[in-house]
């Protein structure tokens, strides 16, 4: 068992954490963007 | 003039007048929450795509309809409406699965097996009675469904099976499989050290074109659980004694020894254990 458990890669899980936090922010940078953009369009009338 | 301003120069150019901003400020943020959950929907089921499409039809309508004089703008409010409304329509089974995902589950006290310890031996010995078994069952030709979860299946599944909460052992699942017994066509849920439920029913698999024709029922089903929620089945065929690994709706055929450990090491030592956290 102690095979299995050392098998895996220890920075594995490191490197993931940093590239789920980077998507997040690119998600959240291209949210905002489109909502800025959403509300711009919707204020042109007034 | 310095950054501030600048900003409040930029933002008042959003809102349309000064009076507005606080409005616009609460507009962008609850805009900015709604893309950002369909985004991150999208994104994490491979609709990279789609995203790109979402992106690319905003900003070019966005840019028509500012030349655009006389027409009304909320109109501009049909194109997220519509992708939300194709999200829906093209991930009905991963939107239930998201609704049936962990934190919800722990809501509604659906958590089995939790208060067991899981010292070192006692997996080691859960893991080589499951193998045991499995191979055992291969031998024998008896089909059987065993289903790992950290305790997020749904009430209604274990409900449908008769509930155990026992200590895995070869013999005990050997057992419920046995052929023309009353729990042997139903699904087996395991969740950490403990049998949760026996001859429970699972939903179907949706994706009828991915699956090989001669793969039965009981396949569909082992592949159908781990499409709707975050579990992984094991799956012993009744005709041919192959035994199948299914996760996130993808099927690996001819499991042998060290793949069965391998994914049972990552069972008990990655998900449990992030679970628990």
């Amino acid at each position: 068992m102690n095979e299995i458990r050392n098998n895996q890669p220890n920075n594995e899980g490191e490197k993931n954490r940093a590239k789920i936090f980077w998507k997040h922010v690119g998600i959240i940078a291209l949210a905002l963007m489109l909502a800025v953009v959403t509300v711009f369009v919707l204020n042109l009338n007034r | 003039m310095n950054l501030g301003e600048r900003i409040l120069e930029i933002w008042q150019a959003v809102s349309g007048s000064s009076e507005m901003i606080v409005a616009t400020s609460v507009s962008v943020f609850v805009f900015t929450v709604l893309y950002y959950y369909l985004i991150r929907f999208l994104v994490g089921n491979n609709s990279g795509s789609l995203v790109s499409l979402f992106v690319f039809t905003m900003l070019l309508s966005a840019g028509i309809l500012t030349f655009i004089v006389n027409i009304n703008s909320a109109i501009y409010l049909i194109i997220p409406a519509l992708f939300i409304l194709a999200t829906v329509i093209l991930y009905s089974v991963e939107i239930k699965r998201l609704l049936w995902s962990r934190r919800n589950i722990k809501l509604t006290d659906l958590k089995h097996g939790d208060g067991i310890s899981y010292d070192e031996e006692k997996i080691q010995n859960c893991i080589t009675e499951i193998i045991k078994a499995l191979q055992n069952m291969s031998k024998n030709d008896v089909g059987a469904i065993i289903v790992l979860s950290t305790g997020n299946v749904p009430g209604q599944i274990l409900d449908s099976g008769v509930r155990l909460d026992s200590d895995i052992s070869s013999e005990l699942i050997e057992s419920v499989f046995s052929p023309n017994t009353p729990l042997h066509d139903g699904a087996m849920i395991i969740n950490g050290t403990k049998i949760v439920a026996a001859g429970c029913f699972l939903p179907l698999s949706q994706n009828i074109d991915k699956i090989p024709k001669d793969l039965g029922t009981r396949h569909r089903a082992g592949i159908g659980v781990t499409e709707t929620i975050d579990v992984m089945s094991f799956i012993v065929s009744e005709e041919t004694g192959i035994i199948s690994v299914a996760r996130a709706g993808q099927i690996t055929r001819y499991a042998d020894t060290e793949i069965l450990k391998r994914t049972l090491g990552r069972y008990y030592w990655q998900e449990l254990e992030s679970s628990r956290k």
